[in-house]
């Protein structure tokens, strides 16, 4: 590749960005799906994420992942992910994916079930004395 | 839209202009996408965790709190569900996406061979010095300090490391790596 000799190391870097621009661009598709993020917006208060077993232990099983105030378990099956938990405050939980979601009544000592729901970004809320309360986005 | 700065886009968006919010996807989609697919993310789930950084950006945008480093937040949110999303699937072979150029190459193949031999030199490095090189090649209004916490890597040997993958990229591109 003797064309690049005589480069300069910012002429590199700008001939390796013109090479990823061709080779692999963002695609259209996830610039659509940037975009249309900012309809989904919602203004939720935060629950704050307090441990995720994929980050400690990627080996496999049900992926755990705890926020303040509600629990999950997350494991795998086809299409998805069935989902249950444990909510410490709160009567409805729900889960939200762009352009769609599902909810379930929490019980007596805190349990749900919210059933599949399907790989990809997705966020949970918590309904409690009338707000919702949100976890942050993640790609489950 | 476009001579707007940062703190006035993420003000306006935050007032629900989708326009602004169209300019910071607009200024930021190629840089954000280059996160998974530089740790070898498939298509598919660099396509996950770009919009979950985008989802969480449109939720969040009352609450950053350095507009002028908006590139290291969006850079630093994606490479966490990046990590995450590497070890909840394993690793993916990366995509074989460029075929030999013919023998006899029009000029237009000349460039393609030159650009695929730049890709085949960029594709052997490792998944750090990939990250730091396509950060430095999309986003050089970054910082050192911006990119070493984006990146995870000491403030003060960033430079040395990025150093070091040039000198590798440019040895597997036949140039030495003296530079």
């Amino acid at each position: 590749m003797t064309v690049f000799v005589s480069c300069t190391d910012r002429e590199l870097l700008d001939a390796l960005a013109r090479v990823i621009d061709v080779l692999d661009p963002a695609p259209e598709a996830v610039a659509v799906r940037a975009r249309s993020a900012f309809g989904e917006r919602t203004g939720a208060a935060c629950l704050r994420l307090l441990s995720d077993s994929v980050r400690v232990d990627p080996s496999g099983g049900p992926r755990r992942v705890a926020f303040t105030g509600l629990d999950l378990r997350l494991e795998l099956v086809v299409g998805g992910w069935d989902v249950t938990g444990v909510a410490r405050v709160g009567t409805v939980v729900g889960a939200r994916w762009p352009g769609g979601g599902v909810t379930a009544a929490v019980d007596e000592v805190g349990r749900f079930r919210l059933g599949r729901v399907p790989s990809g970004p997705v966020w949970f809320v918590l309904r409690c004395a009338g707000r919702e309360h949100a976890t942050p986005w993640f790609v489950a | 839209m476009q001579d707007r700065d940062n703190t006035e886009l993420l003000i306006l968006a935050g007032r629900g202009d989708a326009a602004a919010w169209h300019e910071i996807v607009r200024r930021y989609v190629r840089l954000v996408w280059a996160v998974p697919r530089s740790h070898r993310l498939s298509p598919d789930d660099a396509a996950d965790v770009c919009q979950a950084t985008w989802l969480a950006l449109a939720e969040n945008l009352s609450r950053i709190r350095r507009p002028d480093r908006l590139g290291a937040w969006l850079v630093t949110t994606t490479r966490r569900e990046t990590l995450t999303v590497l070890r909840l699937r394993g690793r993916e072979v990366p995509r074989e996406v460029w075929e030999a150029a013919g023998d006899e190459p029009t000029p237009e193949e000349a460039a393609l061979a030159r650009d695929a031999g730049l890709w085949r030199a960029y594709a052997t490095l490792t998944d750090r010095c990939r990250e730091i090189l396509r950060l430095a090649a999309f986003a050089p209004e970054l910082s050192f300090t911006q990119v070493a916490e984006a990146v995870g890597v000491p403030v003060n040997s960033l430079g040395a490391t990025r150093g070091r993958c040039l000198s590798v990229l440019r040895r597997r591109l036949g140039l030495g790596g003296d530079r």
